[in-house]
């Protein structure tokens, strides 16, 4: 279903929607675009570059208790959870979820994640102004794409918007408001469309990326392409689609937390053994899991294109062009650092 | 998992008038781990000890809590208890309820909370003691005494008596230190070379006793037992060998210079041995003034040797050479006066020390024993002693009493009247210090026998009036003001540490002082001991001291090496750092933090690059266990056996985990 | 400027004094720069200069092997003399191209608030010097004398205030250990963060273990960070870090009127003992 809706209706929607969900959405918290509960429309960002950390965060959260535990009694967590809605996410983020269900939901169903996948209805938010590090329309997305929302907003700019469901949940949501859609309505919406998407000047060619990976593993390019790297967190932490986490005992709580294969200790073993011991193996890690292993498993990469990695990195590696170099024939060693 | 045993401690009443004894030991059994628990009246007597061995058997138990006083009185007594028991004598702890609890409480509930408290921290940190082993190292049967003045000389005299090895290394040409400059000695007046020159040369005639004069320590590594140093013999350009010491050199030498055992009151040669009866009795040639080393000129003294022991080309020489124990028999300097105002600032040439005075009174010294004006070398009748010149003196001296200014004054005051009855003697002074076996009859006799005139009161002034020397000061118990026209003013300056002190602190691992003297490891128990297990101190090096207490000090440190020396090896104590190597990033911290030098850095080839790195290394004997390094260390790469940071944990852990629960 | 410097390496390269020559170059999108890593001569036309030559390279030299030339600004210096100090590089394996440095600015173009104050405009220590011909032989900030203003505002509140203050930071921390991982001086193998026994901080992003976590690398930091403020930077949630550093410096210079990264020679304050240390908290 589509429907046209003006800014004071997408507003009541909002505002109907707080009153029966928790509703999160993006903010300006201290310079920081960030997913939070809001309870005010006036908070929500409406024309933002994407947010610092990805939703994900409300799926697989940076810190979870699993359970407590105190003098060898058990308290399991409580996993049941008001329904909420996470409003004005971008089509990267939707998809990023879409991947994190082959993880999570495929064959051994996470407790944790999948009640908070269930109880969570997805409002997106198109992309109008995409910025430079993005590239999702390599990665099977584009900046008005639907996938994995319940409701997506397309801004028709004028303070005009369409809005279409993706599911029985969403068109829900939207019956009876605004009005119906036009074929001009249509057509505005496609030009907007492909103006944003000309826009992405990032191409990625993922089809070669197999193949050279495969080629490529003991490569010297990795050497040389993982020496800017100074191993910290972010690129990881950032990623919508990362989900590496580490389980710890903290104080009579059982808590599972993010976790990435740049840091040497992910690998570490208790014999004190290390296979991934090197900075070029840990670099090279992140690339052989997202476009080859995840790719051989569940037939997808494991990128939406956000860019987050490099906009973030502290020493600006451009993430994207140390794929495209990598070399077709191996052992080729292609540009230097 | 631990099986942990708790015996509670009465100590007759000590313990149980203020703590519920058998509450604690009660409570206890219910702490983790704990499979049995008790009281009794006294845990070290036998039947205490032995109940603890049948509690062992009967209950299997692996670890050991004994509550009761501190650790420094019985951790041994109880160690060598579950030893005997078959455990590891690390798998015991002792928790200290009576000098931390029983004692400074009054409240009995509350004391028996705090009981119970301090004996749950032992069981937690008992369950995560790792097994020890004592290790031992072997000794090295040769003392090295640094410093060959009579602290040192009777030191390696009582080491040689005990059938041990010493070395000296004596910085200057001779040994004999200071006391070779003196005439007589207080309070006996005997004559200081009389008594002197035997032990010298006993000394020099010991087969066990090795003496390398002209020499200085350069290097100290290794640790007690086993150190190993680096000495530097200094050129003396002239065979030790083939000298017979017969001074044709010295008589013929061209050069004349000051010289310095004189207190350059008197002369001596480019070439010379710095007083008559020196010992080793060859000479040295000074390589600064030398004509031949400087000019190729001269070489006379070649000429002349009939023994062809004359050797322009010798060169510096170290050795190296291994020890089990150190003295240390440095010795002391004088404090410069010249910084104040009121003597002179230095200037005037009759205004001398204690030093200079005794050279003077010396019959074999620079006068022949005349008691002159420096200035123009005629007989000085009238002389001025100033006491306490640098010493008590915090703003521009020494803080501390010099402790022998008083005597030496008195016994200089008496010298000066029986080398010239017609001589006046004053002396100003702010107390007199006459604490020692007849020191205060002996000032009382230069008082009242010698009839020196004792003026109790500071000078204000030295200056000079129509070319003599005048002295004012007041005199505190007249409450006059004096002025005395002086030929001669000896001041007693302060006895202070060598200049080079700290270089050889720091060298040997020692501490010092803010006033640079050597620490003692305990002024009242361990006054000979330094906290560097292996190095003694002896004699003016460590404080003040006169000849009889340098004497005594220098059989003590010897007792205590021979000691050390007796035994074939060390037992070291196993509660010391460890470092891991895998976490250990090499940054030395723990180097420069640790008080005792235990830390050197080691190369070795990391486990899983296969590449060198830099690590720390703790030599186990030379480790105290004190820990600092372990606060130094960042990531947390060196731990401390016998309190890891496990153990640690386990302990903060015992105390929060259910807080609120409990109580 | 970027001649010369282009021309020295060109000449420590040719010369074989090094193997590689660790420097920035433009990045992908020219709109910044990134490290570089230069192995041959015709690799030096590389290399640029501007100001957006924000990163501290020395970062690089543990890991780097064999014989390396650095391109550093005065900052940068500082943390490879203390590196000397801390006994992790040889220096005798570097050679130190030094740039004459007016100031960094940020992506948004501010100019970085260490450059305000920055007393090394001119680096200390060095192989190579490159000036620009124009400026004066000394050059000092403007705001030389406001080195620490910074932390006016903080030492303004009390200290519940101060902790509110810090918490509200700490809680946003995610334990990316970007700060870390720049951190020219957090050289450790293994950071006592990953010590698991025992576990002196914990683990997950909680306020709690946040707070340990960022109050000991303060810790850890205190008389050894020269302040090269990369931490700050880099941190992805605006943590004001250099403040906690530079409280920490102020503390030091005070007290043992030590200043990092200046003197190879000296032993830094916090791992050297002297009778007349400073005691006062211990009374
Ligand atoms: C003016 C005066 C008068 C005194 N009169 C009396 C008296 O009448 N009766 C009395 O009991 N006491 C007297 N004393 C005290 C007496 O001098 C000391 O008790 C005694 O000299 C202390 O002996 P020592 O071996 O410890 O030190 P020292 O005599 O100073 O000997 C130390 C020796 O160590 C050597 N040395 C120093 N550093 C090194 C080094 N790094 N390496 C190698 N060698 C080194 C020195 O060259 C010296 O030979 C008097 C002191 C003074 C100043
Ligand atoms: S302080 Fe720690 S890391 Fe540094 S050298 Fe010592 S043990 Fe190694
Ligand atoms: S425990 Fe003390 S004595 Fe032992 S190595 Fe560490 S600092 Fe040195
Ligand atoms: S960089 Fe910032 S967010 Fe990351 S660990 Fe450091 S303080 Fe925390
Ligand atoms: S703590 Fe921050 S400012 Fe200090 S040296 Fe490390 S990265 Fe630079
Ligand atoms: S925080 Fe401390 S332990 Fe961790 S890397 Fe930095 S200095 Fe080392």
């Amino acid at each position: 279903m589509k429907r046209l809706l003006k800014k004071e209706e997408l507003n009541r929607l909002l505002l109907g929607l707080m009153k029966e969900y928790d509703v999160i959405a993006p903010i300006d918290e201290e310079g920081l675009i960030l997913f939070r509960p809001v309870t005010k429309v006036e908070q929500v960002l409406w024309d933002y570059p994407n947010s610092l950390k990805p939703v994900k965060e409300f799926f697989l959260p940076p810190r979870e208790v699993l359970f407590q535990f105190k003098r060898g009694k058990v308290q399991p967590a409580n996993l049941s959870l008001k329904k909420r809605v996470i409003w004005g996410v971008r089509p990267c983020d939707a998809r990023s979820l879409l991947l994190l269900d082959k993880v999570f939901l495929d064959s051994t169903q996470d407790v944790y994640y999948r009640e908070k996948r269930k109880s969570t209805l997805l409002v997106g938010l198109s992309c109008n102004h995409p910025e430079k590090s993005c590239f999702c329309t390599s990665f099977a997305s584009g900046p008005h794409h639907k996938e994995g929302m319940d409701l997506l907003i397309a801004d028709l700019e004028e303070g005009i918007f369409l809005l279409e469901s993706n599911s029985p949940e969403g068109e829900q949501l939207l019956k009876g408001r605004g009005k119906e859609v036009n074929k001009i309505d249509e057509k505005i919406r496609t030009k907007i469309k492909e103006k944003t998407e000309r826009k992405i000047e990032r191409k990625l060619k993922p089809s070669q990326f197999l193949e050279r990976l495969t080629n490529g593993f003991d490569s010297s390019y990795w050497e040389k392409a993982s020496r800017q790297c100074i191993s910290c967190g972010i690129c990881r932490y950032l990623c919508p689609t990362c989900h590496c986490f580490d389980i710890a005992d903290e104080e009579g709580e059982r808590v599972r937390f993010w976790d990435g294969c740049s840091f040497r200790n992910f690998t570490k073993m208790t014999s004190g053994e290390n296979p991934r011991f090197g900075k070029r193996e840990r670099f090279k890690q992140w690339y052989y899991h997202k476009f080859g292993y995840f790719k051989e498993n569940h037939g997808v990469f494991l990128c939406v294109g956000c860019g987050r990695c490099l906009r973030n990195c502290p020493v600006k590696i451009d993430f994207s062009e140390v794929l495209q170099q990598l070399p077709a024939q191996a052992q080729t060693p292609a540009r230097e650092g | 998992m631990a099986r942990i045993g708790v015996f509670v401690c009465h100590c007759g009443t000590n313990i149980s008038a203020t703590v519920d004894v058998k509450k604690v030991a009660e409570i206890a059994k219910g702490f983790p781990g704990v499979k049995f628990a008790t009281d009794y009246r006294y845990m070290c007597s036998e039947p205490g000890q032995d109940l603890i061995q049948k509690m062992v058997k009967e209950h299997n138990l692996t670890r050991i809590v004994v509550a009761a006083c501190s650790p420094s009185l019985h951790e041994k007594t109880f160690r060598t208890c579950t030893q005997n028991a078959g455990l590891n004598p690390y798998f015991f702890e002792m928790a200290n309820i009576r000098e931390q609890c029983s004692w400074v409480h009054d409240d009995r509930e509350e004391a028996t909370l705090k009981a119970i408290d301090i004996v749950k921290l032992a069981t937690a940190k008992v369950g995560k003691n790792n097994p020890l082993q004592t290790t031992f190292i072997p000794v090295e049967k040769k003392v090295l005494i640094i410093g060959g003045g009579i602290s040192g000389i009777q030191a390696a005299i009582d080491v040689a008596f005990n059938g041990f090895k010493a070395v000296i290394v004596e910085r200057e040409p001779s040994i004999g230190g200071r006391m070779a400059m003196f005439d007589k000695t207080f309070p006996t007046l005997d004559c200081a070379a009389c008594i002197l020159t035997p032990k010298m040369v006993e000394v020099n005639q010991s087969d066990l006793i090795k003496l390398y004069t002209y020499s200085e320590v350069e290097e100290v590594s290794g640790y007690v037992g086993n150190f190993k140093v680096k000495i530097r013999r200094k050129a003396r350009l002239v065979d030790e060998n083939k000298c017979n010491g017969c001074g044709t050199c010295w008589q013929r030498c061209p050069v004349r210079l000051p010289s310095e055992f004189d207190m350059n009151l008197g002369k001596r040669k480019a070439i010379y041995v710095p007083f008559p009866q020196a010992v080793p009795n060859v000479p040295v040639i000074d390589q600064k003034h030398c004509l031949y080393i400087n000019k190729k000129k001269c070489g006379i003294c070649k000429k002349v040797c009939p023994f062809e022991a004359i050797d322009y080309e010798q060169e510096d020489e170290v050795i190296e050479e291994q020890f089990g124990a150190i003295i240390v028999a440095t010795g002391f300097t004088m404090f410069d006066h010249s910084i104040y105002g009121e003597y002179g600032y230095g200037k005037y040439k009759n205004v001398t020390t204690g030093l200079h005075f005794e050279r003077m009174l010396n019959s074999s010294g620079p006068t022949g024993g005349k008691i002159v004006r420096p200035s123009d070398g005629k007989e000085a009748k009238k002389v001025v002693f100033i006491q306490c010149v640098g010493s008590r003196d915090e703003a521009r001296g020494m803080p501390y009493c010099s402790r022998l200014c008083c005597m030496y004054t008195a016994k200089q005051a008496l010298l000066l009247k029986e080398h010239n009855p017609e001589a006046e003697a004053y002396v100003f002074y702010i107390d007199i210090r006459a604490a020692g076996k007849n020191y205060e009859e002996f000032v009382e006799r230069v008082q009242d026998e010698y009839g020196a005139t004792y003026l109790r009161g500071r000078v204000s002034k030295i200056f000079q009036r129509n070319g003599r020397l005048m002295v004012r000061g007041c005199d505190t118990l007249s409450g006059t003001q004096i002025e005395i026209d002086a030929d001669l003013v000896v001041l007693a300056t302060a006895l202070i540490a060598r200049p080079d002190a700290i270089k050889l602190a720091q060298m040997l691992h020692i501490p010092y002082d803010q006033n640079r003297l050597f620490t003692e490891a305990h002024p009242k128990l361990a006054p000979v001991e330094t906290v560097t297990t292996g190095v003694f101190l002896t004699g003016a090096c460590q404080s003040p001291k006169d000849i009889p207490d340098t004497v005594a000090t220098a059989s003590a440190a010897s007792v205590k090496a021979c000691g050390l020396l007796s035994h074939e090896k060390l037992p070291i104590d196993p509660q010391i750092a460890r470092v891991d190597v895998e976490i250990c990033s090499g940054c030395l911290a723990c180097k420069e933090v640790c008080p005792f030098g235990a830390i050197e850095k080691e190369e070795i080839v990391d486990r899983v690059t296969q590449q060198k790195r830099w690590v720390a290394k703790v030599a186990p004997s030379l480790c105290n266990g004190c820990g600092a390094c372990n606060t130094a260390c960042r990531p947390g790469a060196i731990d401390l056996d016998g309190f890891t940071e496990e153990q640690i944990f386990g302990q903060i852990e015992s105390l929060t985990a259910d807080k609120g629960n409990e109580r | 400027m970027l001649e010369q410097l282009r021309k020295k390496a060109k000449e420590l390269l040719k010369n074989k004094e090094v193997e590689v020559i660790i420097g920035y170059q433009k990045s992908n999108n020219n709109s910044f720069t990134t490290p570089c890593f230069i192995e041959s001569e015709d690799g030096v036309d590389r290399l640029t200069w501007d100001e957006h030559c924000v990163y501290n390279l020395s970062l690089y030299l543990k890991e780097v092997k064999g014989k390396v030339g650095i391109v550093a600004k005065g900052c940068d210096v500082k943390s490879i003399v203390a590196l000397m100090q801390e006994n992790q590089i040889d220096r005798d394996r570097i050679k130190i191209i030094a740039l004459e440095c007016q100031a960094q600015v940020d992506q948004e173009g501010q100019i970085l608030e260490k450059c305000r104050t920055c007393q090394v405009h001119i680096p200390g220590m060095y192989d190579e010097l490159v000036r620009s011909k124009t400026s004066p032989s000394k050059i000092e900030s403007k705001e030389s004398d406001k080195e620490y203003s910074v932390l006016e505002e903080l030492e303004a509140k009390s200290t519940p205030e101060r902790w509110q203050f810090w918490q509200r930071q700490f809680e946003k921390c995610i334990r990316c250990y970007a700060c870390r991982q720049v951190c020219p001086l957090c050289y450790c193998s293994e950071c006592i963060s990953e010590k698991t026994a025992p576990q002196w901080i914990l683990p997950s992003p909680s306020l709690k273990g946040n707070t340990t976590w960022n109050i000991v690398r303060a810790f850890h930091l205190a008389g050894r960070c020269i302040d090269c403020g990369e931490c700050e930077r880099v941190c992805p949630v605006n943590i004001p870090l250099r403040r906690l550093n530079k409280k920490m410096e102020k503390e030091i210079q005070t007290m043992f009127n030590y200043v990092p990264g200046l003197d190879s020679k000296k032993k830094p304050p916090l791992v050297d003992f002297r009778v007349d240390d400073p005691q006062e908290f211990i009374r």
